[in-house]
């Protein structure tokens, strides 16, 4: 399984500006649509929001994990952004964010990538991979800690 | 210490797992040792085997979307919210921990929960009766949107005339409609059976409804009982452990093979004779009465039409009346349309009157009757009538009596078998038009204000009804 299929590092905001919700969402959006992903920026947006409405996804530890499963993504895909500073991702309860990961998954996605996002999703909520994650340098770093 | 764990999230694809690895390292840091099993986008992994269970001594549900608890009846069970878990999976371990200490007290009070459906106590025969009438609600809810639809499609296409040529909008409209509202009965004891044994029920409910009206010709009375039937012996089914080798064909093929077998040969061996006699029978008794009182005959006529609309009175009723038609007998038809007019209208007038006699579904349902009755489709009475036979069907009876024993006292004649008001409008086709329209008037009126009294009677099972509506 190689989480390379799902998480380049074009995908990889080191330093991504944003200091609420929509302005994260918005932004790591926009990374994977110029990467030719997405058919329909508007509609996954949507669905994403949707989905935060349902369900807030501030899970703690300063990190939030939007996502998505609809038909206007064409392939399993994840974007990180790490901001300078926390700022409030607002849900049923507000929490405080530095770390997004945006998971955007097609509605027919193959069973590989749930299981790479699955192992993602377990990694995350391990104390020294957060902390490598916000200490990484270099983008390659990130994704290294990830696989 | 050992506990076993579920997680689950709406779309299982982020939630479910960090839940799961929270629950591990928090458990790992408690010393104590935990299985979780996740119910996410790629299916149940790491899932817990019945000695697992047994093993363990708390059960800690964190799930967003619903999880099958007969797995762990008896167990002490511990509900954790999804994200809480995430961000605090040490508190819900320590409250584990906490909960297998303490005494056996709560535990008997979960024995009690999960228990109480299959105790015979009084209260457990209440439950049960709340339950049939739950169970045909639901089976109605779902017939609903058939009964309208199709209803509707063929009042239009009564809009091209009575006898629309089958290439015609209006042929097709009516293929449609009536194609539509041949599904009613098979859906409707179809969820039924869904209510009563989930999505086992349904395939051979369909199957059995089906029977009920192709084969067997007993209409909707017949899909009460062939539904119950099919849910509780699929439900039965449900619970018996096939060997390992042949398991994946339990609810494939098992369940819906033994239950049809079972269902199904019943209905046709103890219904088919007994069904067949009534119809050569009352076919014999009809034409006898033909020869004397008109009055009366329109009575038996109305009576026939409205007690199973659509079984095998209604047929006989109808066939005699076409019968007689072809030879040139215009006044029993006439006689039979009205009283097939007055249930869903009579229904519809009493959901305006007496709103706090009928549920919120058969308000709904009132809206579309109205369009249905002045169709001449008797089935928009049957959302009515099957939930609540015993007090619907009597005024229904009777209203159609009445109209149809006055529709032969003023003399009315039809000269088409169906059409409704739409028959009624074109000059011609109905002989004393204000006459007839009068003698359903009547009827509808004897309807409302008859079903109003008998909703009122209680038949020494208190209010079921709206304690089940309430719910």
């Amino acid at each position: 399984m190689k989480l390379e299929q799902v998480l380049i590092k074009d995908y990889v905001l080191l330093d991504l500006d944003a200091s609420d919700k929509d302005q994260a969402i918005i932004k790591l959006i926009s990374v994977l649509c110029s990467n030719g992903i997405l058919t329909d920026v508007d509609k996954v947006y949507s669905a994403v929001l949707a989905r935060e409405k349902e369900f807030s996804t501030g899970i703690g530890f300063g990190i939030a994990i939007p996502h998505a499963q609809t038909e206007y993504v064409l392939k399993t895909a994840i974007a990180v952004g790490r901001t300078m500073e926390k700022f409030v991702w607002e849900g049923e309860v507000d929490t405080e964010v530095d770390l997004v990961f945006l998971i955007l998954v097609p509605k027919d996605s193959i069973q590989n990538h749930l299981e790479i996002l699955a192992q993602m999703s377990r990694k995350l909520m391990h104390d020294n991979v957060r902390q490598s994650i916000r200490e990484s340098k270099t983008r390659e770093e990130v994704i290294e800690i990830l696989l | 210490m050992k506990f076993v764990a579920i997680t689950n999230c709406p779309t299982g694809i982020a939630h479910t797992y960090m839940a799961a690895e929270a629950l591990e390292i928090a458990a790992k840091k408690n010393n104590v040792l935990i299985k979780v099993e996740t119910q996410g986008s790629v299916g149940a992994e790491n899932v817990l085997t019945e000695k697992d269970i047994e093993e363990a001594s708390v059960v800690i549900i964190s799930a967003a979307v619903k999880v099958d608890m007969s797995r762990f009846k008896g167990k002490q069970i511990l509900e954790w919210n999804v994200d809480k878990v995430i961000s605090g999976a040490d508190d819900a371990i320590k409250a584990a921990i906490e909960m297998s200490r303490k005494t056996t007290v709560d535990q008997n009070k979960i024995e009690e929960k999960t228990e109480a459906f299959q105790t015979h106590g009084g209260d457990a025969i209440e439950t049960n009766k709340q339950g049939v009438l739950r169970h045909l609600f639901t089976g109605i809810s779902y017939m609903l949107p058939l009964v309208s639809a199709g209803g509707l499609l063929i009042a239009l296409s009564f809009l091209w005339g009575l006898e629309p040529s089958p290439d015609s909008i209006g042929g097709i409209l009516n293929t449609l409609g009536g194609t539509t509202i041949g599904f009613m009965i098979p859906v409707f004891s179809a969820y039924v059976a869904y209510s009563i044994a989930d999505r086992p029920g349904i395939a051979p409910g369909l199957a059995i409804g089906a029977i009920c009206i192709e084969v067997l010709g007993i209409g909707f009375l017949g899909a009460i009982i062939g539904g119950l039937a099919v849910g509780y012996v699929a439900l039965y089914l449900k619970k018996i452990k096939l060997p390992r080798g042949i398991q994946g064909i339990h609810t494939v093929l098992f369940i819906p093979l033994i239950t049809i077998i079972v269902v199904g040969f019943l209905m046709i061996t103890i219904l088919g004779k007994p069904i067949e006699f009534i119809m050569t029978s009352m076919t014999s008794w009809l034409n006898g009465l033909s020869t004397g009182s008109g009055i009366l005959l329109g009575a038996v006529i109305g009576l026939m039409t409205a007690f199973d609309m659509g079984g095998p009175f209604d047929k006989v009723a109808y066939t005699f009346s076409v019968g007689l038609l072809s030879e040139g007998i215009t006044v029993p038809m006439a006689a039979n349309m009205a009283a097939g007019m007055t249930p869903a209208l009579g229904l519809a007038l009493a959901t305006v009157l007496f709103k706090n006699k009928f549920s919120e579904t058969e308000i709904e349902a009132g809206k579309s009757a109205w369009l249905l009755g002045a169709c001449f489709i008797t089935e928009g009475a049957i959302p009515f009538a099957a939930s609540d036979p015993l007090r619907v069907l009597p005024a229904t009876m009777l209203g159609s009596a009445v109209t149809g024993a006055l529709s032969i006292a003023f003399g009315c004649t039809l000269a088409a078998p169906h059409g409704g008001i739409f028959a009624i409008i074109i000059p011609g086709v109905v002989g004393n038009v204000m006459l007839y329209l009068i003698s359903i008037a009547i009827g509808v009126v004897v309807t409302a204000v008859v079903v109003n009294f008998t909703k009122s009677l209680s038949f020494g099972q208190k209010d079921i009804q709206s304690k089940v509506e309430a719910k």
